[in-house]
Formats: structure tokens, sequence, C-alpha cells
């Protein structure tokens, strides 16, 4: 191999080589962290939702609505709309959940009840005790 | 199947005539060596700095409260956050040994000499423009370090009369750093500064390409004669087409750059980030030694020895509009082989020596 040859092979080696060490740890890093949220429990007060009204809240970065149906006691469902991720809010005179970018309603079981999504709202496990409810 | 590519695009951009004449036909000097790419190597590693700056740029965030533990975020938590965080930091400080290499260089050569004076001086405005993206850069982690070399800094331009104090206020956004010091020193070390250095190193690149090269004089001592009157680009008959012969030389120094720079990555991470680049700013509690970076020592060292400020900071001001107007100040008349002007070495080798001294003093004093 001429030297010539010899040099613009082991540049081309080494600039690759170079490349390579930097496009790895840069896709890498691009990578979205993991949240920072833990798996922890929230407790609320049952006071704080009458029957036939609703609570907003914030749960491990997640927002949702914790709902005190009339007649089938509470729920928690997620208020990120499944047709393109708006906040749905409770609308307590038809009994329902209304998504504000496109219409989108659902039922109080987080069911699609009309308009463009066609998932339901992902519902969270509680567990009611006397005077609480845990949500988690 | 490589060929099909390279034809492939051969027929839509007709990379083999931009090759033909911006590389093979550009012919470089007999004398270019491994000196010359030192301003190549320089765009190179402005472009790892605009690299790895976006990519910091992606977690950082410029806040009083959430700009350290961001940093320290990027370092510890974020997937190789430590790497591009420390290529920056470090690529930071090789940058401007590599322009300071480079100047001397074309300082030694003379190549600063008509018809490339323009050429100079917007190489000395680039060298001061990434000198205020070194000082703004280091506020930006909000540590000890770094907030006390920014007050240190920005209290210097006030020793200036009349405009001084104005000037530090301008720099501050106020009467101390603060908030409002981070979020000006942010924009200008990540959208203001590098427009400028932008804009410049295009002038700078167009005037070499127009230009030509400039030759050694030891090496083609007729090209020194006589000073052209009208423009003409400098052909290098003798010499050899920029790709593959100069360009072969241009990526053996990239990758000594690179070579360095991992070396201090992987020998000496904490080079430049002394032990108080991990605490927080406070603004109550100065550390015991705050020194500059390295490339302010010397004249951080001049501003300290001399008793009267003002003479002190106006030294630094006047040696850099000499540096700056430095074609237009040498002899006109006089030829480019600096052999045979051993006032200009001499000169030269003085300000080097001077500027040695003067460093290793505010290192140790």
């Amino acid at each position: 191999m001429e030297r010539r040859q010899l040099l613009k092979t082991s540049l081309a080696f080494l600039g690759t080589t170079t490349l390579i060490s930097f496009i790895y740890p840069a896709s890498k890093f691009l990578v979205p962290p993991k949240s920072s949220a833990k798996d922890t429990q929230l407790t609320i007060n049952k006071d704080e939702i009458p029957p036939g009204t609703a609570k907003e809240i914030i749960f491990n970065e997640t927002p949702l609505v914790v709902i005190n149906r009339k007649g089938s006691g509470f729920i928690a469902l997620s208020r990120i709309c499944t047709h393109l991720g708006c906040l749905v809010g409770y609308d307590k005179f038809n009994d329902k959940l209304v998504c504000p970018c496109h219409a989108g309603d659902f039922d109080l079981e987080g069911k699609v009840l009309s308009g463009p999504a066609t998932k339901p709202l992902p519902r969270y496990p509680l567990k009611i005790t006397a005077d609480q409810i845990t949500i988690g | 199947m490589w060929g099909k590519i390279v034809h492939w695009i051969e027929v839509r951009i007709g990379l083999e005539e931009l090759i033909n004449k911006h590389l093979r036909q550009f012919k470089t000097p007999k004398g270019a060596t491994f000196w010359s790419t030192l301003g190549f190597v320089t765009l190179i590693a402005f472009i790892l700095q605009a690299v790895t700056g976006i990519m910091l740029l992606l977690y950082y965030i410029p806040h009083p409260e959430h700009a350290f533990k961001s940093v320290q975020t990027i370092t510890n938590e974020i997937p190789y956050g430590w790497l591009f965080r420390l290529i920056h930091n470090v690529g930071g400080n090789i940058i401007v040994a590599v322009i300071i290499i480079h100047m001397v260089h074309v300082f030694l050569r003379v190549s600063y000499k008509k018809p490339r004076e323009i050429t100079w001086v917007t190489g000395v405005l680039m060298f001061l423009l990434v000198l205020l993206a070194c000082i703004t850069g280091q506020l930006l982690p909000w540590h000890q370090t770094g907030f006390w070399q920014t007050t240190v800094t920005s209290t210097i331009p006030s020793f200036l009369p009349v405009i001084g104090e104005g000037i530090s206020s301008y720099m501050r956004g106020g009467a101390s750093v603060s908030g409002i010091t981070l979020s000006r020193f942010f924009s200008f070390h990540v959208v203001i500064l590098p427009v400028f250095i932008v804009a410049l190193m295009i002038l700078h690149v167009l005037l070499i390409r127009r230009q030509g090269l400039s030759t050694s004089p030891a090496v083609e001592p007729e090209a020194d004669a006589s000073p052209p009157e009208e423009f003409r680009r400098e052909p290098h008959l003798e010499g050899h087409p920029c790709f593959p012969h100069f360009s072969v030389k241009r990526s053996f120094m990239v990758m000594f750059y690179f070579t360095v720079l991992f070396f201090i990555l992987t020998f000496f991470p904490n080079l430049f980030l002394p032990a108080e680049a991990n605490i927080q700013a406070d603004p109550l509690l100065t550390p015991e030694a705050i020194r500059p970076a390295w490339y302010f020592l010397a004249p951080y060292q001049l501003i300290k020895t001399i008793p009267n400020d003002v003479m002190g900071i106006s030294l630094v001001v006047i040696f850099s509009l000499v540096l700056l107007f430095w074609p237009f100040l040498d002899a006109k008349d006089a030829g480019r082989n600096i052999r045979k002007r051993p006032m200009l070495l001499s000169l030269g080798l003085i300000v080097l020596a001077l500027w040695a001294i003067f460093t290793i003093w505010g290192m140790y004093s």
C-alpha cells in the first residue's frame, strides 16, 4: 500500500471511529430522561368531593379527575383526552367529561360518548375507607 | 452499492464539479505546513462547541434557582451528559489555545500585510468575541467559580474613567451579578455572540478563498517582493491542490485536536473545573482564591501589578487595539520575511514572553 493511501485509510478509520464515538452517546443523551415521579399514593378526604362534584388533582405528574358520582360512588380518571392530549373537564350539569379542543365527550366511566376520540380515558385504582380516598 | 449512491448524488448535486472547482483547483502554497491548518482546526473546534452547546441547551435552565441543578442533572443523571458538558468546557479552553497559536503563526509569517489586513482584523475580532463567549459562558452553570469570576470580570471595566461604571452596569444589568446578569449572559452566549462570530468567520474564509493562502516568505521569497496594487488571487502554480493533499494535513490536525481534547477529558477531567465549580453560587460568600481562566491570567495579573487601576485597564485596552489594527501599524515598505526583520521578531517574542510570565505569575500569585 502506498504511503498516501495508508494515510487516507487511517484517517478514514479514525474519522469514522470518532463519528461513531460521538453519535452513540449523542443518541443516548437525546433520549428524554425517565420521569422522576415515584409510584407513591395520594390520599384525599372524602369531604372534599361531595356527591355530584369532582376534584382535579395531579398524581405522579399526570392530571386526574376524581368524581363522586351520584349513586355509583368515586372514580379516578385521567384528564388527558385520548384524541390529542388536551385536558377534559367535568360537566356537572350533564354528568359527563368534555374535551374543549375537539368537543369529545366521555361518560363518567371514561367511555367515549361522542367526538373524535376512540379510546376510553384510563382509570386509576382507588382504595376507599370511611373518611378517605387513596389513589394508586 | 456505494458507487450507485455516489452517482445518485452526483447527478443531482454535481459534487465532482464542486470539489474540482473549490478544492482541487484551489491551490495551496508550497510552504503550507501543518501550522497552516490551524484556522481550519479552529473552525471544526467552533462547530464542536456549537453542537455540544445546542445539546446542553436541551436540559439547561437559565434561571438562578434552576441553573446549577440543571447542570448537575446533565452531569450526573442524563446519559453521557458528563461527556458533552466536559467536551464543551474543555473545548472552550482548547479553542482559545488554538486561536492563539494560529495568530502567532500568522504574525511570524507576517501574513497580515497587504492585501490581507481585513483578514487579520476579522480574525482578531473573532478572537475577542470568542473570549467574550468564554466570559459569558462561565456564569451559566451558576457555580461559585463562575459567579465570582463574573463579579471580578464585570468590575474591571469600572476602572475606566467616565464610561467604566456604565460598561460594568451594562454587563451585569444592575449593580451586582444577579438573575438579570444570567439572562443577559445566556442570550449573549447562545445567540448574539455566535451570530457575530459566524458572520466574521464567513467573511474571514471568503477573504482567504478570494486571495488564496499566503505564501511562506522562506519558501517562495519572490512573492514577498512587492505587494500588489490591484486585486489578484495568488495562483500558487507550484503548490498542491487543496484536496486531497492539504485536506489530509487538515484531517490529521483535526484528529490531533481531538486527541488533545480526549486526553484531557480522560486524564484531567477537572482541569478547568476547580472544586468551587461543584458548589452553587452564593452571592454572600466569596471563595478564598478566585482566579480568572488561564487565558485571562496575564491581563488580570497586569492590572493587579500596576498600582494605578486606570493605567492597568488602559494598557489592556491599548494592547487589544494595537493587536486589532497591527497590519496598519506595521512598517509599510518592510518585507514579509521575519528573518530579515529582527526588530519585529524581537517584539513578537518579547510580547509572548511577557504574556507567559504574567500568566505564570498570575497562576501562583
